[in-house]
């Protein structure tokens, strides 16, 4: 059977709906208080943020259910604070107040925490974060041998089957898969995107906005190259029957930052398998509906600061069957292969005059962005997240 | 013909040497990136700026900045404006080039300062695949990118002929002297220690690390022979000048397996 980890979006209710509509097929919900003094995956907002009372209800549901809270913190910039007495014992401190609350599993992302973490706490599980890029049973491994207790694979495994197979017949571990992020193929923004959100989820000492900078270059790249989304790493509904069929049965939804509604119609499509049109509704970067409720700036294309209707053009994106896609022969050298041009000729509705608009936007709003008075503008007041509206 | 980029050391044996298509690597001690672990460390060999302003005349300079991660402090309005600063700092005091591998910095340096400075982009961006291009395709301008460092890891020779030939004009240099991994998480870890902040445990733990996980590096394989049309970095700002010399022999009379891998020596 599936099994989904979800994401905890700081609602108490997604846990009672998901739990109620679908408990069979939840393995685990993951998530954070929000911020800490350690960093993680997603930058959040105030109305993410939780108290260790509330994560204590939701611990105590979850436990009598028999369903794990996977508490991330997958900071991949920890800048070597980790090696410092101070960082080990707050980070003690922290985690053991994790488990006395009735947490027994957490997503890391950095090795020697890893290591760290096991010998200090044996009895802990640890998840491999995706952030740890792993994609091969060689760097798998290695993170067995650290100490991690399953592991969330990397997007880039997604479409390389020969891998996946051969990964599965070496281990029976806890495997997962993010089938619902539209991750840009060998994403090279994928570095900074990480290391920006985890440094945006800690305390620290300078205060610091957040932009989505590195969201809109994987948006406009797509505007740039609509083959790119098929090219990209994602599972449509329709296919998780094939990573079945070779052993992966776990699935890690995203988002965190989305709404309950959201989160609970992509389980639903998902469990479904059945949709084969209007997919970017259940992908997180185009479709999720956001629970943050921080300002955004909306307004003109030369004076708001990320004007997102104006810079992100969604496609309608249909199912386009390709058994290349899912055979042990595809490989990830897309120079010489059409495929997913051809994918995107017959399976994207992306108006040509909308996505030659889109693109010129694009060019005038990254002009703007390496200017002072932008700099400026983006950190004044209390906007901290411009992302979603 | 491919150009040569090489530690710079204030000694006149080295700077009287030879001189056509290299360019020197150095930096200031005082900037954005003095808290980097690599840039701490090597504190020593920085230059001051009256020394470039002499040195600029007649070599082609290249400001070491390739500290990846600033905790997103680029984007705060002190941040912001450091960066500029520094940035117009090396333009004065005669740099050609400045080695980048902050996305943002070096989206700032191709829109304002295309015309004053050169990039290179270092191996820390992680260019390591023909597909990584269109980290420069959604710029709205790059031409005052020259090179790009290629990262190693997962990179072998056939790809990297196939990088090659989709890059185009932008140049990719090969590191001849690094320790290189195919396994992701040593590889990363390894540079997020280098290039994070400057403590007083990370020198050992950087060492232990190299020791425990040695058999997880390699040396590159991606050029056999030395080829005049490749264009090549040899050596790093704090390791001591006699290594990366002869490395430059052993490239030079085509004796590439004789090169030493730095990294064993750089923490010493």
């Amino acid at each position: 059977m599936i099994k989904f980890a979800l994401p905890y979006n700081g609602d108490m209710d997604f846990i009672d709906q998901s739990l109620y509509m679908y408990g069979n097929y939840i393995e685990s919900y993951f998530g954070n208080l929000g911020i800490d003094d350690f960093g993680g995956g997603r930058a959040q907002t105030q109305n993410i943020v939780k108290q260790e009372n509330e994560l204590k209800a939701i611990l105590d549901k979850l436990n009598a259910a028999g369903i794990d809270f996977n508490y991330v913190i997958n900071n991949n910039g920890l800048m070597n604070e980790e090696f410092t007495e101070k960082y080990q014992e707050r980070y003690l401190r922290f985690i053991n107040k994790l488990v006395d609350l009735g947490i027994r599993k957490v997503t890391l992302s950095n090795p020697y925490l890893i290591r760290y973490t096991k010998q200090k706490l044996p009895d802990l599980k640890i998840s491999a974060s995706v952030n740890l890029k792993t994609r091969s049973w060689e760097e798998l491994e290695y993170l067995i041998h650290l100490g991690i207790d399953e592991a969330t694979l990397h997007y880039d495994l997604i479409k390389n089957f020969a891998e996946l197979i051969r990964i599965r017949s070496k281990t029976d571990l806890l495997l997962k898969l993010i089938p619902n992020d539209l991750y840009i193929s060998n994403c090279p923004w994928q570095k900074g995107h990480t290391r920006m959100q985890g440094s945006h989820s800690k305390h620290k000492e300078t205060k610091t906005p957040y932009f989505s900078y590195y969201r809109n270059k994987c948006v406009n790249i797509r505007n740039l190259r609509p083959e790119e989304i098929y090219s990209g790493k994602w599972i449509a509904p329709a296919d998780i029957p094939k990573y079945m069929e070779i052993g992966y049965k776990n699935f890690k939804l995203l988002d965190r930052l989305a709404t309950t509604e959201w989160i609970m119609k992509s389980i639903e499509i998902y469990i479904e398998q059945s949709r084969t049109t209007h997919l970017e509704e259940i992908l997180g970067t185009y479709g999720s509906k956001s629970n943050i409720r921080a300002a955004v700036s909306d307004g003109p294309l030369e004076q708001a600061l990320y004007p997102r209707d104006q810079l992100e053009l969604i496609p309608e994106i249909s199912q386009v069957e390709n058994k290349l896609w899912y055979s042990a022969d595809h490989t990830d050298n897309c120079t010489h292969c059409t495929l997913c041009r051809r994918a995107a000729d017959k399976g994207l509705i992306y108006p040509e005059e909308k996505r030659e608009q889109y693109i010129e936007n694009n060019r005038r709003w990254q002009s703007r962005i390496t200017k002072l008075p932008y700099i400026k503008e983006l950190n004044l007041g209390e906007v901290q997240r411009i992302e979603y509206k | 013909m491919g150009e040569m980029l090489l530690p710079l050391y204030l000694d006149e044996s080295f700077m009287d040497s030879e001189s056509e298509g290299r360019i020197y690597l150095t930096r200031f001690e005082q900037d954005f990136q003095k808290d980097c672990f690599l840039f701490h460390e090597a504190r020593d060999y920085a230059i001051s700026p009256e020394e470039a302003r002499s040195i600029s005349g007649r070599h082609q300079l290249c400001y070491a900045y390739d500290m990846f991660h600033f905790e997103n402090r680029e984007f705060t309005v002190e941040g912001y404006q450091e960066i500029c600063k520094d940035i117009e700092s090396m333009i004065d005091n005669g740099f050609k080039y400045i080695l980048v591998s902050n996305p943002y910095i070096i989206e700032l340096l191709c829109n304002e300062y295309s015309k004053d400075i050169r990039v290179i982009v270092s191996s820390q961006l992680e260019i390591n695949h023909a597909h990584s291009k269109i980290f420069f395709d959604v710029l709205n301008n790059t031409r005052n990118i020259s090179y790009i460092v290629v990262s190693q890891n997962h990179l072998h020779k056939q790809e990297f002929e196939e990088m090659r030939r989709t890059f185009g004009s932008i140049g990719l240099m090969v590191e001849l002297d690094r320790l290189i991994s195919d396994n992701q998480i040593v590889h990363e870890q390894f540079n997020n220690m280098i290039y994070g902040y400057y403590n007083d445990s990370v020198k050992c733990h950087l060492k232990e690390y190299i020791e425990e996980n040695r058999r997880y590096f390699r040396k590159q394989d991606l050029v056999d022979q030395f080829d005049e049309n490749i264009s090549y970095k040899l050596g790093e700002i704090g390791v001591e000048k006699e290594l990366p010399e002869k490395n430059l022999k052993h490239l030079l009379n085509n004796e590439l397996e004789e090169i030493q891998v730095i990294d064993y020596d750089l923490w010493q």
